[in-house]
């Protein structure tokens, strides 16, 4: 056994965390809530995408991208319709929202979709191919090509673009932002269809080698947020690195030391990383101005 | 005088003979049992996570009931089921379970398809001393040790378990063993039972790796199993998570032949689910069933389904608590007209070969034994196609 593939399978794996991870940190950046509903949009993101090309056999990249509006327009909305109306109240109020559409969604998914787990078909063969020693399908290639880009198109939003400038501005200061003319309500709409929208293109990429049913989405995001800690809760870099890692250390846990304690590894490993850096890898120890 | 005194002793004695047949009536009077209907009791999984198990399973069941009532019911007695929701949760099959037997006053239950929450309602039925045969949950201490008032007639864990090591011994090549499972009871029932067989000698067990429920890569799995170099490798696991253990077996060229637990016996929805036919092709499955549902054998019982549930997908599940069907009816035609649940649980103790229908097993009970069923046969991917291979290995004597 080389520990490259076992790395490389890892990597593939963390791809998806760290994508969860990504949205869930934008969210918590913006309005310092946890979308614990995030697995079911990714779950969303699946099942519209193999719909899609089930019913209408369109293109991959075209299911794809049905998948990734749907699943902005499912975050716009609800924002718009349930975390607006208390935006100002106790982050567990918000939180508990998006625990009620968690349920909500997984419930809606198993009228048309009952609990028969679908298979979503791989964008291409099964067969492995080898790099540097390290077996990878092709479909593992794509899912961390794709969350690496992701990761840089993000960086260049926030960088480079009106919109993601905006969305910095009000993450920094909420009443700043008021003050210069910014829509809050605006920006909390398009947090919630970006972090979505991310939610459901992972739910595409991590469907077929997952499987598709309606409860996938609850590892996913149990990971993802593990990431998310790990890496800082409000770092974007940081829920990447820390989704890679916890796929890595899953998946050498689980090849050297024990398959038996391998989906508890990675929470043990950051249980001891928080014990010595409590705000996460790329956390900043908040200042409080008195 | 006389006469008048006459007259009311005679309505005194009229009165209290029919008090007294009205009591008697009254301490006759079975639950569940009227003169025109049996009431049967079902739980299952019909919501939640896994209500695949649910409806599926149950309905096939209710078809054999359907059927017995448009011949002319038991002893002029039709079946009326009435269903409860499980969810698979140990608390809710307890509070389905005080409902069937307090509030809808069934005569027995047949139900319980996952095995947690058949095991917690069990104490249920054992207080109110009402009959339960588990429809299709295969957890060996839900019916063994035996009690008076819960059957089984579906494949246990521990007899699946048996079955396949069976199978595996048949080929002499096939020294070196290596096992994937969850690591719940579901899986340890099996588990524990190749251990002690193994114990036995013929085959060495190499290897014994854990795969979670839900997982969706098996990657570490499979490169340490070989590592192992095993000639024959048992997947225990749910049909999802078997799906992704062939799949990655295959992606990093695992070599040895997989042989997959009862669990596994939906075996083409399994392959379908890993990448195709083609990947799991060669791959074997333990199977209770007599055939797979496209074999002319099962026509008969896809036939039922399919009149009594018309708009119900046919798979493999429709048929997994039929045999349980069938041996309640043989029981009840043999208590004659005036059934009691006493007299019920007696006629179960006593049924000898009863044909299990879509099942591989002929049901067989007594005192001792509750569990009807102790054999199940192998089934493979071979062409494309889900072929019956048999007990043993083909060509092993």
């Amino acid at each position: 056994m080389t520990p490259a593939t076992l790395i490389v399978a890892g990597l593939a794996n963390g791809s998806i965390y760290a994508l969860v991870a990504l949205a869930l940190v934008l969210i918590y950046k913006t309005q310092d809530v946890i979308n614990f509903g995030q697995g079911e949009i990714l779950m969303v993101g699946g099942f519209v995408g193999y719909s899609v090309l089930e019913y209408t056999h369109v293109p991959y990249p075209l299911a794809l991208l049905a998948a990734v509006v749907a699943g902005g327009a499912l975050g716009a909305a609800i924002e718009r319709t349930a975390l607006r109306r208390v935006a100002e109240q106790h982050h567990i109020t918000l939180a508990m929202v998006t625990v009620g559409f968690s349920v909500l969604i997984k419930g809606v998914a198993r009228l048309p979709f009952g609990s028969d787990i679908y298979t979503f078909p791989a964008v291409l063969s099964s067969a492995p191919v080898s790099i540097a020693g390290a077996e990878m399908s092709p479909q593992s290639l794509i899912t961390v090509a794709v969350a690496l880009v992701v990761a840089l198109l993000l960086f260049l939003f926030f960088r480079l673009t009106p919109a993601g400038k905006q969305m910095q501005a009000t993450q920094q200061n909420l009443t700043g932002a008021r003050i210069v003319g910014i829509n809050p309500g605006r920006v909390f709409s398009m947090t919630w269809a970006l972090a979505a929208a991310i939610g459901a293109l992972t739910g595409v990429l991590a469907a077929p080698l997952a499987l598709l049913y309606p409860d996938m989405g609850s590892d996913f995001l149990l990971k993802g947020f593990a990431a998310a800690v790990l890496g800082g809760l409000e770092s974007v870099p940081g829920a990447m690195v820390g989704g890679f890692i916890v796929g890595i250390i899953e998946m050498l846990f689980g090849g050297y030391i024990s398959t038996s304690a391998q989906q508890i590894s990675s929470f043990i490993v950051i249980i001891a990383v928080l014990l010595i850096r409590p705000y996460g890898l790329f956390g900043r120890r908040p200042v409080h101005r008195v | 005088m006389r006469g008048k005194s006459s007259g009311a002793g005679v309505l005194f004695a009229l009165a209290v003979a029919a008090g007294a047949s009205f009591a008697a009536a009254v301490v006759r009077a079975e639950p569940g049992i009227a003169n025109d209907t049996i009431r049967i009791g079902m739980f299952g999984p019909l919501t939640g996570p896994v209500s695949m198990y649910g409806y599926p399973i149950n309905n096939g069941a209710f078809a054999v009931y359907k059927q017995i009532n448009d011949l002319g019911g038991i002893n002029g007695r039709k079946i009326e089921v009435v269903m409860e929701d499980d969810a698979c949760d140990p608390a809710k099959a307890r509070a389905a379970a005080k409902k069937l037997v307090d509030n809808d006053n069934v005569f027995m239950v047949h139900g319980g398809s996952c095995s947690a929450a058949a095991y917690a309602a069990r104490s249920e039925f054992i207080r109110a001393r009402v009959p339960n045969v588990i429809m299709a949950a295969t957890d060996d201490k839900i019916s063994a040790p035996v009690n008076r008032y819960i059957f089984t007639t579906t494949l246990t864990g521990s007899q699946d378990g048996h079955t396949m090591l069976r199978f595996a011994k048949s080929n002499r090549a096939f020294k070196r063993l290596a096992v994937v499972r969850h690591d719940d009871d579901w899986a340890l029932s099996r588990m524990n039972a190749i251990r002690e067989d193994l114990k036995a000698g013929g085959i060495e067990l190499v290897a014994d790796e854990v795969l979670n429920r839900g997982a969706s890569d098996a990657t570490a799995q499979v490169l340490k199993i070989k590592e192992s170099k095993p000639d024959a490798i048992f997947i225990i696991a749910y049909p999802a998570e078997s799906a992704v253990f062939v799949r990655d077996a295959r992606k990093y060229t695992l070599a040895g032949t997989m042989i997959g637990s009862a669990g596994m016996m939906d075996i083409m929805d399994m392959a379908q689910r890993a990448g195709g036919a083609d990947v799991a092709e060669g791959v074997y499955t333990n199977a209770f069933l007599r055939a797979p549902i496209d074999n002319p054998d099962m026509q008969p019982y896809a036939d039922l389904v399919r009149k009594y549930f018309p708009d119900t997908r046919l798979q493999t599940l429709n048929f997994n608590g039929m045999s349980g069907a069938y041996a309640i009816i043989a029981a009840l035609k043999a208590i004659g007209p005036n059934p009691t649940r006493e007299a019920f649980i007696d006629a179960l103790d006593k049924l000898k070969d009863v044909d299990g229908g879509p099942g591989y097993c002929k049901i067989n009970l007594t005192p001792d034994d509750h569990q009807g069923c102790h054999d199940a046969h192998m089934w493979m991917i071979k062409d494309g196609k889900v072929i019956v291979v048999g007990p043993t290995w083909p060509g092993a004597k």
